[in-house]
């Protein structure tokens, strides 16, 4: 079940990913897992920060793994009320 | 005293205010063209001029998603190392990396990205601090960062010996090789501190030039008229092998690191030894090291900051160890000084020397010091065959490193 809200919490996390932490746009898909984007555990902090600074939801470590995908954090996003 | 030994220099990288890289670099350095000029970084500041490696764009040269974690000192080290590699004909990906080590030296590590974190602290709590200030900032990031970029498994350190640090790096490499614990040593030094924090600290020991009306001539080593240091940036990163593997693999040895003296003035934070006895020393300690005479030395690579200290100090022990023979340069005159990797940039600059038989003009001498009983180069290059030379790195603290570098024929 996509909503516009997804695609456009999807399209922020994307612009994210490559604005800051310097992914090429073609890298982000949303299968693609953060591990494959060289998300380690320091920077899923960092990951965890600049979405609470611009979706305006926090999330602890734990809620955030490398193994997951960019679509399972855009719906961990969504899931908290996470909003573009 | 112990057997002779000649590391082979067969790879050497350089980001420095005059280029990137190697043959960019010595060619400003040969034409003794100054690099010092206003720092946009300092406006407003007392002292607000440094040498900065020019167009050096990180993200370009190393990807947005690797430069991002890293500190530009970490940066300008990755940038020499890989040059040095490349220049070594080595390929990373099928060398055993167990037996290649890295020794770095860096001191100041990377004070910018503190102080930004330091303003997020007090402006918005402790969870707002970035989890990357502590490898980012720490001093050992080049050494760490260099050998993960080429995987590099063997020892790994950096040496911190203030301004004398890539020199000590290059002599301790040389020390990995004889003891057999590695066959290849990546070398060097980097340095980029030059924050408005810690150029108040060097500008409030009286250590910093402030010719601010003249930047490009405030660089002046062994000139009457000098009055202080202008902080650079920059790297260089030597490669190491014992001479016999490099000749199995065919590759051109550019000279030898036959010396390494090391020694402590034990006696003040800045300022040397008033009679210079922990420089004498180091001299004496890598020409016995090298098993050279002084008559032998031909070359001398002052660490020739500019400052009226150090510069008097160590004038007077070149003279009172080598006598008046050998040709002197300082190559600060054109790079300024850029601290952990002066030692390193300046080694690179004499294995240059002694391999084409060239020694740069010491930039901006117009009147040398009537003290100095020295044979300085100026204005020009000064071709002359060299057997052998020294290249001086006295660091705060009165930390000396002097490394002995002959001619591989």
């Amino acid at each position: 079940m996509e909503t516009a809200n997804d695609d456009a919490v999807f399209g922020h996390v994307s612009h994210l990913l490559v604005s800051w932490f310097g992914m090429s746009e073609e890298e982000v898909g949303a299968d693609t897992t953060l591990s494959e984007l060289d998300i380690d555990s320091l920077a899923i902090v960092e990951l965890g920060m600049a979405v609470e600074d611009e979706l305006g939801v926090r999330f602890t470590e734990d809620e955030i793994s490398a193994a997951d995908t960019v679509q399972d954090l855009v719906r961990r996003i969504v899931a908290k009320g996470g909003a573009v | 005293m112990p057997a002779w030994f000649g590391a082979a220099v067969t790879g050497i990288g350089l980001v420095t205010p005059a280029g990137i890289g190697v043959q960019e670099s010595w060619t400003r350095i040969c034409r003794g063209e100054p690099t010092a000029s206003a720092d946009p970084d300092l406006a407003g500041m007392p002292v607000d001029f440094t040498c900065r490696v020019p167009g050096f764009d990180a993200d370009d040269l190393l990807g947005r998603r690797l430069a991002r974690r890293l500190e530009r000192f970490t940066h300008l080290a990755l940038v020499a190392a890989r040059e040095a590699v490349r220049d070594a004909g080595l390929a990373p990906d099928t060398w055993d990396g167990a037996r290649v080590g890295v020794v770095m030296g860096n001191s100041l590590g990377g004070p910018r990205t503190f102080e930004r974190q330091h303003s997020v602290l007090l402006d918005h709590g402790p969870q707002r601090v970035s989890p990357l200030l502590i490898p980012m900032m720490g001093v050992g990031g080049a050494n760490g960062y260099v050998a993960i970029d080429c995987g590099a498994t063997g020892p790994n350190l950096g040496t911190v010996t203030a301004c004398a640090s890539g020199a000590t790096a290059i002599g301790v490499a040389r020390d990995l090789l004889r003891s057999g614990a590695c066959d290849i040593v990546l070398a060097g030094g980097t340095e980029s501190a030059l924050t408005p924090t810690i150029m108040a600290g060097f500008s409030q020991a009286r250590a910093l030039s402030s010719r601010t009306h003249d930047p490009a001539a405030a660089s002046r080593p062994f000139d009457v008229d000098r009055d202080g240091f202008v902080a650079a940036e920059g790297a260089g990163v030597l490669v190491l092998e014992r001479v016999a593997d490099a000749q199995a693999r065919g590759v051109p040895i550019r000279a030898l690191i036959t010396g390494y003296g090391s020694t402590s003035d034990a006696f003040h934070a800045t300022a040397p030894h008033p009679d210079g006895l922990g420089a004498e020393r180091a001299i004496r300690c890598a020409l016995a090291d090298a098993h050279l005479l002084p008559e032998e030395v031909d070359h001398v690579n002052a660490h020739g900051t500019s400052t009226q200290l150090n510069d008097a100090s160590e004038a007077r022990v070149i003279t009172r160890t080598l006598g008046s023979g050998p040709v002197v340069t300082s190559t600060k005159g054109v790079l300024g000084h850029s601290l952990s990797a002066a030692g390193a940039i300046e080694a690179i600059c004499t294995v240059l020397s002694v391999q084409h038989g060239i020694v740069p003009p010491t930039a901006n001498l117009v009147r040398q010091d009537p003290e100095f009983e020295l044979d300085i180069v100026t204005k020009a290059p000064y071709s002359m065959p060299i057997r052998a030379a020294l290249t001086n790195s006295f660091g705060f603290g009165g930390l000396n490193a002097v490394l002995a570098i002959t001619a591989h024929r």
